[in-house]
């Protein structure tokens, strides 16, 4: 069983060195001491975070086969592995390195075309995943129950989208070449916020469920797709909003979103780990006890 | 001393120390009874449990005899406690389920499973799970199991509540 390899405490480590690497060049460069390491900030990225999103999808598919005799949520953890799936390819088409084959890579229009033409299936199949997974708790007849509060924050954000296609012109495929990455992006975010509308039902049940596995994995789900949604919105704002408005530096604020985007791929990971765990430590509770009862048959 | 069986003999049975006669007698006693059947896999898991832990505490920890002898002595006083072990057979496999199923999928969500497992079942509620729709009730559990921790944790629920 490869959940019983990749724990979460081995999963917080890697994060800990992928951080600490991806700082340990970054931060020299952004104080003025060397030179920007792009390469080797590149292959960090790239190869940290497909890790971790290839381990996310192996985690997965192993928690969708514990759901043989129940379709939503086998529907759900396939769904969560597509969106990892997908997210590898998303790191690739991401890469910096593509830069010392292709003049201007990241900054050309071809670029950003190809980003959400990944991000469009990964944002459905996340938004499946957590539907699936609402459905089916909701379905098992425990009374899981959404308060006004999560109603408010789901309104919430229904506003954001509005605003979003308001101020539509801070995202950055607004001017694209493509008039179809412009609207491929404003689809995606649509589907990331709907999947934050979703995730927050499952933190809500989470919270009543009264603690458990299962809980810290739903909540490390919410907590992937809020922080995806919040780290798109600070991007945007740090591009259209008025230098008063602004509490951080932009490059400051700029520099805390792109850590923000190093640690999203390992909470997607830690999410599949904890829910992997509850079945490792399931099965060695099982294993146990058969042995129990084996020893006294054979007494 | 309970059904004929002293508290020694139940020490030295779990031990491996008793006597081929006397082993014999218990073992078929408990074939049959399902109240000492409870009480063995409670009293062999505790040994377990005590040995592993002592054998960890030797290596990490070195007490001094006075420590040890009182330890021990706080040990025998609570589980020598009216009602620490002999609970109601049904209750003790129903704080069982609960406390597996709260470590998988948290402390509500099992109080609830157990609830609506009772509910639908010819039980109706958690009160009248009885041995005679024990059957029924683990069966329903099972299912919500199924959906909450897995077919693993539905594994382990269903077979931690075989009488």
């Amino acid at each position: 069983m490869l959940a019983a390899r990749l724990t979460p405490k081995i999963m917080i480590w890697a994060m800990a060195i992928h951080l600490g690497l991806w700082l340990g060049f970054n931060l020299p460069a952004k104080l003025g001491w060397t030179e920007n390491p792009w390469i080797a900030l590149g292959i960090i990225k790239t190869v940290g975070l497909s890790l971790a999103y290839l381990c996310a999808v192996a985690l997965n598919l192993e928690i969708a086969g514990e759901y043989r005799k129940t379709p939503w949520l086998r529907v759900a953890w396939i769904a969560l592995a597509v969106n990892a799936g997908i997210s590898i390819l998303r790191m690739l088409i991401e890469s910096p390195l593509i830069n010392l084959f292709i003049d201007n890579y990241l900054g050309s229009p071809f670029y950003g075309l190809l980003q959400h033409l990944a991000i469009i299936p990964a944002n459905a199949f996340l938004l499946v995943g957590l539907a699936a997974m609402w459905w089916a708790y909701h379905h098992v007849g425990l009374g899981f129950k959404i308060g006004v509060r999560d109603w408010a924050a789901i309104i919430g954000i229904l506003i954001l989208i509005c605003a979003i296609f308001w101020f539509r012109e801070g995202l950055t495929e607004a001017n694209s070449h493509y008039l179809i990455a412009r609207y491929l992006q404003l689809a995606g975010l649509c589907l990331l916020l709907f999947s934050a509308a979703a995730s927050l039902v499952l933190h809500r049940m989470a919270i009543q469920m009264g603690g458990g596995k299962l809980a810290i994995a739903l909540n490390f789900l919410t907590l992937y797709t809020l922080l995806r949604g919040v780290l798109v919105l600070a991007g945007a704002w740090n591009k259209i909003s008025a230098p008063e408005w602004q509490l951080l530096h932009p490059s400051h604020l700029q520099f805390i979103i792109q850590i923000g985007w190093q640690t999203v791929p390992w909470i997607a990971l830690l999410a599949a780990a904890y829910r992997a765990e509850l079945t490792v430590h399931a099965a060695k509770e099982l294993e146990q006890q058969r042995a129990t009862k084996g020893d006294l048959v054979s007494v | 001393m309970i059904h004929g069986i002293k508290e020694e003999e139940w020490n030295d049975f779990l031990e491996g120390r008793l006597d081929e006669e006397a082993r014999d007698r218990i073992e078929a006693h408990l074939i049959g009874c399902l109240y000492c059947w409870e009480l063995y896999r409670q009293m062999a898991r505790m040994t377990q449990a005590l040995i592993s832990a002592g054998e960890e505490i030797r290596t990490a920890v070195a007490l001094q005899d006075h420590q040890l002898e009182e330890g021990i002595r706080k040990f025998y006083a609570r589980i020598s406690e009216p009602n620490a072990v002999y609970k109601n057979p049904i209750q003790q496999r129903l704080d069982a389920l609960t406390a597996i199923l709260a470590s998988m999928c948290g402390k509500e969500t099992a109080h609830k499973a157990l609830s609506v497992a009772a509910q639908t079942s010819p039980a109706r509620t958690i009160d009248q799970v009885t041995l005679d729709n024990w059957t029924p009730f683990l069966s329903n559990l099972k299912s919500i199991a199924t959906v909450m921790c897995g077919e693993t944790g539905a594994h382990l629920v269903w077979e931690s509540g075989q009488l």
